[in-house]
């Protein structure tokens, strides 16, 4: 669903803001959500960080009215960029790069299910 | 020591407290030995039975230990099996290069169209006149002996014992813990280092604090546990398992301090009450308060780890040479109930795969050194008895027999 003035994606209410994210950050499942952190820059991470986290509370508390499996399009954006969220927290929270650095290689890793 | 009155564990346990050899971990011969003593008759864990869920599904596994390639296949009689993925005239692959899982009626072999059914029964063979003194019904899949334990399908090719017995005090530990697990996810890489030295990063806490300070910064360590010891271990005649404890205090990050004001737990924070009741005697045996996980190594190469986060995890250590491993790893959870723990699981799985990183990256550089050859042997603490207990096994293995 998107605005038609906009082209947009059309979030709940109350997360209008996180709109411009959800080309890049609405997305699944984790292997692309992985691919999306690997291909950003640190301000980049961070700008979304700093958009979302302090409306994660509220998210949490609109997301969980709905079953896991019967959300609605705009409520399954908002917990796409949720799940983002949860991808990009160590870069900013603890490792303060996109990255952590002497780790395995993340193109090493087959992610053979996903889910 | 911490107490000096306290005995220490390798003594209980009546190991040797000496050092250990390298070479079991850097040699050609070694490696051949583990290959022709240990593997042929241990009961190796190939996933669990949903990889087929359905009559007629299939799944096929390249077992460089085992120099096969291993077809499981559940039969139109609900059966799961497994068999050499050999086709009997001359030796083809009946399920050829390039597929790895699938549903069929059958097999056929793109060779001479030889066609076994579910169950491995050779059902056609073009021109069958033409072969001498032949009977198709002796003809079947060559079977590898398959036994099912908690969900778990076990492969053996030279069976000396049931799956019952390799499991022996663990077969009972567990009933019904792993039912209704959602398989989440599964990775695989193949790693520059020794099966053996990968395994055992994964059955000693010592490293906590160290290598996974950045990630983890207190979530297992804490004032009353601050170098991670082990509350609890226990050494079966092959397999193993020790319990891990977490800290009840961690420090939050921004994001786990949101989360747990929804979820019991994240991987990296295990703070809310554990509700023991109705976990099984094999699942943190000693009901500690404060568990975050249990480590059990089914000997020789399967690594199953019950959760309090996770459902439980499980690792194969997949021997290809004596300097190369193919390690998997797969997350088995509660079906979350609701989006907070949809989204606290994600941040554990992630979490999850950042710190194995971690543990893998270290693999490659001490496989590199090891085969320096500039040390002959390695020193283990008290701490890494678990350690100890695996090399013990498989030496003693290696000399009687498995």
């Amino acid at each position: 669903m998107t605005n038609v003035n906009t082209g947009l994606p059309i979030l709940p209410h109350g997360f209008e803001s996180l709109t411009v994210f959800a080309d890049k950050w609405a997305i699944e499942p984790l292997s692309k959500r992985q691919q999306a952190r690997m291909a950003s820059s640190m301000d980049e991470i961070r700008i979304f960080y700093d958009a979302i986290l302090p409306k994660s509370e509220a998210a949490i508390v609109y997301l969980n009215q709905f079953k896991l499996d019967k959300m609605p399009r705009e409520a399954r954006i908002l917990m796409n960029l949720m799940l983002s969220l949860m991808e990009v927290a160590h870069s900013v929270e603890l490792w303060h790069r996109v990255d952590q650095p002497d780790a395995f290689p993340l193109e090493r890793l087959e992610l053979i299910l996903d889910k | 020591m911490n107490n000096p009155n306290e005995i220490p564990m390798t003594i209980k346990f009546g190991l040797d407290t000496g050092r250990i050899p390298i070479e079991p971990n850097v040699s050609q011969s070694h490696f051949d030995a583990e290959r022709e003593i240990i593997f042929p008759h241990a009961w190796l864990n190939m996933g669990r039975e949903e990889l087929v869920p359905k009559r007629g599904d299939y799944v096929v596994r390249d077992v460089a230990i085992l120099k096969t390639s291993v077809l499981i296949v559940r039969g139109r009689d609900g059966i799961v099996r497994a068999f050499h993925n050999m086709c009997k005239h001359r030796g083809n692959k009946v399920v050829g290069t390039g597929v790895d899982h699938g549903s069929a009626k059958g097999f056929s072999c793109s060779f001479h169209g030889w066609t076994y059914n579910t169950e491995g029964e050779l059902v056609v063979v073009p021109d069958e006149d033409q072969f001498f003194d032949f009977d198709k019904s002796a003809n079947g899949l060559t079977p590898i002996a398959t036994e099912i334990w908690e969900g778990f399908v076990f492969i053996n090719t030279a069976p000396k014992e049931s799956l019952r017995e390799w499991l022996g005090e663990i077969s009972d530990s567990f009933t019904g813990y792993f039912d209704g697990a959602k398989h989440v996810a599964s990775y695989q890489a193949e790693v520059k280092t020794n099966w053996k030295v990968v395994l055992d990063a994964f059955v000693e806490a010592y490293h906590a604090p160290f290598l996974h300070g950045r990630n983890y910064p207190d979530a297992l360590t804490g004032e009353t546990n601050p170098l991670c010891h082990l509350p609890v271990v226990k050494l079966f005649p092959r397999h193993r398992m020790m319990s891990i404890e977490a800290n009840p205090n961690p420090s939050l990050t921004r994001t786990e301090s949101i989360l747990l004001e929804h979820v019991d737990g994240v991987f990296s924070a295990m703070i809310k009450p554990l509700d023991m009741t109705t976990l099984p005697p094999g699942v943190n045996p000693a009901k500690l308060p404060n568990w975050a996980f249990d480590a059990y190594t089914i000997f020789p190469n399967f690594y199953l780890a019950p959760m309090r986060v996770f459902q439980f995890v499980t690792y194969h250590f997949w021997p290809i040479a004596p300097d190369r491993t193919l390690w998997q790893t797969d997350h088995y959870v509660v079906p979350p109930r609701n989006a907070a723990e949809r989204i606290a699981l994600e941040f554990s799985k992630s979490f999850a795969r950042d710190v194995q990183r971690e543990d893998l990256i270290t693999l490659e550089n001490t496989q590199t050194m090891l085969e320096s050859g500039a040390m002959t042997h390695m020193i283990l603490s008290d701490q890494e008895v678990v350690v100890r207990h695996g090399y013990k096994v498989i030496e003693e293995a290696l000399r009687s027999g498995v």
